[in-house]
């Protein structure tokens, strides 16, 4: 073959996979050539690396224009000019990538602020975070809710925790992993390093956590890589050494050494009372596997028992409970009156796993993924509510839509995240040129509710003059109504908009970049204790 | 009560040796999904992984070639539970374009900067295009319709300049390799 022809060939097959339009049989071929051709693996790299050139440069090119634009920043944000472009360039293009790394990784980036006379996010100096764990997992876990209440994957800053009963593991973010029974008192201090006041506590320190250090009221534990129980209940505390090597520094006595085996009574600095480890008394760490499954395991069967009262409301319009089979295209309204609502379609998205094994999500990525409903009917009071799990906002776009009325017609309803991470319930009040009434609630989404499921709702009623944001089943914020204007949502989407059914042009983009696994509408406000079941 | 945190690995050593390898570790698993959607996806899902098994991770080693290895994990996993396209490489294959891929990273830099200077050889009418394409993938004929022209006529423009590029990227890269 002419390497010419050859070469025009690939690279067609090429853009095609990159762009997915490739065929079943053009991919066959594509697979086949790149198996069977060590040069054509070689373009194959290089045509990928042109890609992610030209992506780049199409998002710094943007960027470019956008701060083109942005003449009207106060003079505050302009201050140390060079240094913060760069931050900004880093910030929006790292979040226009689409790369939420969780966890700990946002604590290094640039912090956004918003700047509220033009709602542009303008740069800052890097942005540091105090947080220096988090809470990985627990079972039946009830915290002192005067000492605060840590949600689950949530980063924690230093600071105090009590436990009154369960357990729950938290990963330092220098790599310790400490298991907690409660009832139990810790206050974190760092990275490294913890105080504990009393409880049993189990901790895996992998080699690059060497150092790790427990402080007690009794002593110091400073470890040397290991594995090792501290049970500090007992009216003799005792430390066992599973694995590994500590130290063990009291007031007024030489520091010990402990290793594999041994442990140690904690009453009385150097009274040397000598122990075998005994592994069985800190069971809870080991098992708490099997426990964490089977507790999640139950929330799924308390869900769906509690899903079948809530199906039979007169009021429930729409209920999307995200548990169709795999690979279904369309999502059942499994709302008991809501016989005359067709089902949801789904265009793109990806099914996975929701909150719990067995439970089923929908994964919205990229600027096509939406469901479509049809939510026919007006609405003097109504009530929107869905669990989601934000990945991220992306710095270029306003809003991020949860459901969103297709169009801009008198009574259409726009329910979203806007950039700074505030809910909007938006109710359109004037067509042309068109107007929404927009109920804006205070910051819901900072770094650290990325990653986590939360429960939103909202609740309009024209009798009462209110809207209301809940999240998590508490009441966030209330609003005067500003117009009486009777919402009509119409056809909608869940994560996404369209500005009409048969509109071609160019419009913004409004995808929301997460999963949904559980969606209802009533045609009723729901009052906060209603509101609070729905989120259990 | 217990000092300063001691020192060792942390999370801001992760997140320096995750940001230094974030672009190859992209480059890696884009040849390998195809595209970089797809690519993103799965490095944000292996960065948690990464994360999670920072502590086995041996700071005198290579940062890169350790993640790697859970990216291609996760590449493979991907490919497994996407509901999204059945056109997806096979194991074999994927295990021959992530072997030869790391060697060939090394030429990545050259081919970026390459074509960056090759992407400002275009005139103002092809630069728009490629960055209306590359920040909107799915709105060509969103932007047709805009310039009164069919998309397909649009998309072969596109392309006809994509493969300009990358001549271009090759040329430049060749040449410096030879000079």
């Amino acid at each position: 073959m002419n390497p010419e022809l050859n070469s025009q060939e690939w690279h067609r097959l090429f853009t095609a996979k990159a762009d997915g339009t490739i065929t079943p049989e053009e991919h066959e071929r594509l697979a086949a050539l790149l198996k069977e051709s060590a040069e054509a693996r070689r373009e194959w790299f290089a045509f990928q690396d042109a890609e992610a050139a030209l992506l780049a440069w199409s998002q710094r090119e943007a960027l470019r224009r956008d701060e083109g634009v942005d003449v009207t920043l106060p003079k505050t944000e302009l201050a140390g000019a060079h240094s913060s472009r760069n931050g900004w360039l880093r910030y929006a293009g790292t979040l226009a990538a689409g790369i939420v790394i969780g966890l700990a990784a946002w604590a290094l980036w640039p912090k956004a602020s918003l700047n509220s006379g033009n709602n542009r996010i303008a740069a800052r100096d890097e942005a540091t975070t105090s947080s220096v764990a988090m809470l990985s997992r627990g079972v039946n876990l009830e915290w002192d809710k005067s000492v605060g209440v840590p949600a689950l994957n949530a980063p924690l800053p230093p600071g105090l925790l009590r436990l009154k009963s369960g357990v729950a593991e938290i990963e330092f973010f220098q790599g310790a992993r400490l298991c907690i029974e409660g009832p139990a008192e810790i206050r974190l201090l760092s990275a490294g390093a913890a105080y504990c006041q009393y409880g049993k506590f189990s901790a895996h320190v992998p080699p690059p956590a060497r150092g790790f250090r427990l402080s007690t009221p009794k002593g110091d534990i400073v470890d040397l890589g290991t594995d090792f129980g501290l049970d500090l209940n007992d009216k003799s505390p005792e430390l066992h050494v599973f694995k590994g090597e500590v130290e063990l520094h009291q007031p007024k006595v030489e520091m010990r050494k402990l290793t594999t085996g041994t442990g140690a009574g904690l009453e009385n600095p150097g009274a040397n009372r000598m122990l075998v480890a005994n592994a069985a008394a800190f069971v809870f760490s080991h098992d708490l596997d099997a426990r964490v499954i089977a507790s999640r395991r139950e929330a799924f069967d308390q869900w769906q028992q509690l899903n079948e009262q809530r199906n039979a409301d007169p009021d429930l319009r729409v209920h999307l409970d995200f548990q169709d089979p795999d690979g279904a295209r369309s999502l059942h309204n499994a709302a008991l009156h809501g016989e005359d609502i067709a089902t949801g379609t789904i265009v793109g998205c990806n099914w996975t796993e929701g909150r719990w094994p067995g439970k089923r999500a929908l994964q919205f990525h990229s600027v096509s993924d939406r469901v479509r409903v049809k939510l026919p009917g007006e609405y003097r009071q109504f009530t929107i509510a869905a669990w989601v799990q934000l990945h991220s906002l992306n710095a270029r776009q306003d809003q991020s839509s949860i459901c969103m009325s297709q169009g801009l017609d008198v009574g259409d309803v726009h329910w979203q995240v806007i950039h700074t991470g505030a809910i909007c319930l938006g109710i359109v009040a004037e067509a042309h040129p068109h107007v929404t009434d927009d109920y804006i609630s205070p910051v819901v989404f900072t770094p650290d509710r990325f990653g986590q499921w939360v429960h939103l709702a909202a609740t309009f009623d024209i009798a009462a003059k209110e809207v209301r944001f809940y999240v998590n089943g508490e009441l966030l914020s209330r609003h005067t109504l500003k117009r009486p204007i009777v919402p009509k949502p119409a056809v909608a989407e869940l994560g996404n908009w369209l500005p009409a059914s048969d509109y071609a042009g160019s419009h913004p983009v409004r995808n929301f970049v997460g999963c949904m696994d559980d969606f209802s509408f009533y045609a009723r406000a729901l009052s906060a204790d209603e509101v609070r079941q729905l989120a259990q | 009560m217990a000092e300063n945190a001691p020192d060792s690995p942390s999370s801001e050593q992760f997140i320096t040796l995750l940001n230094a390898a974030h672009g190859r570790l992209l480059g890696f698993l884009r040849v390998m999904l195809g595209n970089s959607a797809d690519a993103e996806d799965v490095l944000q899902r292996a960065s948690m992984t990464i994360w999670r098994k920072f502590g086995e991770f041996d700071p005198s080693k290579d940062f890169f070639t350790w993640a790697s290895s859970f990216a291609f994990y996760e590449a493979k996993n991907f490919q497994r539970v996407s509901a999204r396209s059945r056109l997806h490489f096979d194991d074999e294959l994927l295990q021959r374009l992530a072997e030869e891929r790391v060697p060939d990273l090394d030429q990545r830099e050259a081919r970026l900067a390459a074509m960056d200077r090759c992407i400002e050889e275009l005139d103002d009418s092809g630069r728009e295009l490629v960055r209306e394409f590359y920040l909107n993938k799915t709105e060509v004929a969103a932007l047709a319709e805009r310039q009164g022209r069919a998309p397909q006529t649009l998309y072969n423009k596109l392309n006809a300049l994509r493969r300009l590029l990358a001549d271009c990227m090759k040329r430049k890269t060749t040449q410096e390799a030879g000079s």
